[in-house]
């Protein structure tokens, strides 16, 4: 009977509700209990993925050496990780005589280890890499040299890839003389009997060379003039005067030999001796002009 | 009783009478067997009436009453409110009274039962508890107030006006109290609470596992299929359907794995694409578990889980949480 009566009384509380909620005011509650939401851990491990390089490239298809001294080199590489761009942290280069090999060591005449990079922002997966090799020297064997980006992650794995288009670097023949050279005084109409005085000539390029040679007339004031093929050279020291090579005003040139550098400053170089004669009818003077070397391959 | 005290009085008229018998004897007899017969006659109805004063005796100095239940009230007339997954501590309570004074009342037992099983059902955790020794306090005079636990479980029957109720047609009925009390003399009654209708309420509820363990995977991966378990059972009194949601997986600062890279199903080895895709709201998960019917619940189904992970994802270990809510079916 009770539960009659709280039967019949629950459609008339219903009713009461339905009102209230239509007047903007809910009353009404589930009797329904609900249990305690559960939780459940999951768990799940991420593989690190070794980082990889793409898109390797020296920036210059020919690399042009700076003659006794160094050249830039910029390589630049894509390095990959879909562990996210975020993941990657370090990236190094590698600029080599590709005879040599990827696995070559640190040498200036063919192997440049170690070059610093730059990475860029993240963009998704991937950084770019600005490699610079700023001390290229003279000396770096010419011929097909490539690039080699090793990139590391924050868990150290690395990935790594060379250009599939070799640069060449080109052949430099380059030298430097010292100085100047002061010819023993002549009466007019002699000559020096050898050549003694020294020209030292230094191969600051990257191959072996001979040197062309040309002069200009030495003058003195405003009429004296010796003209340059009163000037003579030899490989020899103390050479006969007969036996030296007459200069000339256009280059000539002259069989030294002088082998490829292979460290910095030069290892290669040889002298050049000189001599002058003194024309009859020559004002007395100091007679000064300019003479020219040229390094040509040998 | 009265019957007794008429029949002890006619068997006295009758040997009253008897006396009369003897006295019309006819006079042919000896007077010896006379004497006899009259001797025997008078010691018979002395012991009769011996016999007659100590039954007497018996009925009116030693006679006892059966005792009373009265004011039988459930969970003090509210609703019963299961805890899921254990028991809830229901009491029953009346007032027995013994007009021969409480120290008579021997015992008291009770039931609560759904009303649908009656007072005579077999304990059944589902609808029918037993309490056989109630306890009895307060007692002064004739009457103490009994109290009778029950350890209700969670997946006792509901009767309120839920889902599962309505369709057993549950929902008309309710939960009983029922008391009985017995005397020193094995005098018995039992009452029930008639005036209260106290429902036991639905209770959707249930139970997971605590973790599970995703395949390792490379970025931009994803598992072939549901394949990680976790076991969902019923903890409540009605059958379920389970709501589920989930916060992303992290690891240190910055890695984070939305939660849409989960997916789950009810069927293992689902492929992936054809899995649920999990989301930070609840989504509801038909799995039509059943109610339970005994403890620990064997109520149990599986829901299989599996995960990707995105391009970009740092390397580490990510962990989350998942919510899974219970729903009456």
């Amino acid at each position: 009977m009770a539960k009659k009566i709280k039967k019949s009384l629950s459609w008339l509380v219903i009713l009461a509700l339905v009102c209230l909620s239509t007047a903007g005011v809910n009353f009404f509650s589930s009797e329904v209990k609900a249990g305690t939401a559960q939780q459940s851990i999951p768990s799940g491990s991420v593989n690190n993925i070794a980082p990889t390089v793409s898109a390797v490239n020296i920036t210059d298809a020919t690399v042009t050496l700076t003659e006794n001294g160094t050249t830039s080199v910029t390589i630049t590489a894509t390095i990959t990780d879909t562990n996210g761009g975020d993941d990657i942290s370090s990236a190094t280069g590698l600029f080599y005589l590709v005879s040599e090999g990827t696995s070559c060591n640190d040498d200036d005449n063919d192997c440049y280890t170690n070059i610093s990079c730059t990475l860029g922002a993240t963009d998704g997966n991937n950084k770019n890499a600005t490699c610079t090799a700023s001390d290229i020297y003279f000396h770096a064997i010419p011929g097909s040299w490539g690039a080699y980006v090793l990139a590391a992650d924050n868990d150290a794995a690395t990935g790594s890839a060379t250009d599939t288009t070799p640069s060449t670097v080109a052949t430099l023949n380059a030298l430097i003389v010292t100085g100047t050279i002061s010819y023993d005084a002549l009466n007019p109409g002699a000559n020096m009997a050898s050549t003694t005085k020294a020209v030292n000539a230094t191969t600051t390029g990257n191959a072996a060379i001979d040197v062309a040679i040309k002069g200009d007339a030495m003058t003195f004031g405003s009429t004296g003039t010796i003209a340059v093929t009163n000037q003579r050279y030899s490989t020899t020291t103390n050479d006969a005067w007969a036996s030296a090579n007459t200069a000339s005003s256009s280059y000539v040139s002259l069989e030294v030999d002088m082998a490829k550098p292979t460290t910095h400053p030069s290892d290669a170089g040889d002298i050049i001796y000189w001599a002058w004669a003194v024309p009859s009818g020559t004002p007395d003077g100091t007679y000064s002009g300019t003479n020219y070397f040229n390094a040509v391959s040998d | 009783m009265r019957g007794l005290k008429s029949d002890h009085k006619d068997k006295i008229m009758k040997n009253l009478n008897s006396f009369r018998l003897i006295e019309s004897i006819p006079a042919s007899f000896s007077l010896r067997r006379q004497i006899r017969a009259g001797f025997y006659f008078f010691c018979s109805g002395i012991l009769f009436l011996i016999v007659s004063i100590f039954v007497l005796y018996q009925n009116i100095c030693f006679s006892t009453s059966a005792p009373t239940v009265s004011s039988v009230s459930l969970n003090g007339g509210s609703n019963i409110t299961l805890v899921e997954n254990t028991t809830t501590l229901v009491s029953a309570t009346g007032t027995v009274t013994d007009t021969d004074g409480y120290s008579d009342i021997s015992s008291v037992t009770g039931k609560i039962y759904r009303s649908g099983v009656g007072n005579d059902c077999s304990a059944d955790n589902n609808n029918c508890y037993e309490d056989s020794a109630c306890a009895t306090s307060s007692c002064d005079g004739n009457s103490c107030t009994a109290t009778c636990d029950f350890n209700v479980y969670f997946y006792a029957e509901p009767t309120d006006d839920g889902i599962y109720a309505t369709a057993q047609g549950w929902n008309t009925q309710e939960w009983i109290a029922w008391i009985k009390t017995i005397d020193s003399q094995s005098a018995s009654s039992s009452a029930t609470n008639t005036t209260q209708a106290v429902d036991v309420n639905t209770l959707a509820a249930l139970i997971i596992d605590s973790s599970i363990t995703y395949d390792a995977l490379d970025p931009g991966q994803n598992m072939a299929s549901t394949t990680k378990q976790i076991y969902a059972t019923t903890t409540g009194n009605v059958p379920i359907d389970v709501q589920i949601k989930g916060d992303a997986m992290t690891y240190g600062a910055t890695g984070t794995i939305a939660v849409t890279n989960q997916r789950y199903s009810t069927t293992i080895n689902d492929a992936w694409a054809s899995a649920n895709t999990a989301s930070s709201s609840y989504q509801t998960l038909e799995m039509d578990l059943p109610k339970p019917t005994a403890h620990p619940s064997t109520s149990t189904d599986i829901i299989y889980w599996g995960w990707q992970v995105p391009s970009g994802t740092p390397d580490g270990t990510y962990t989350g949480t998942n919510y899974f809510n219970a729903v009456e079916d």
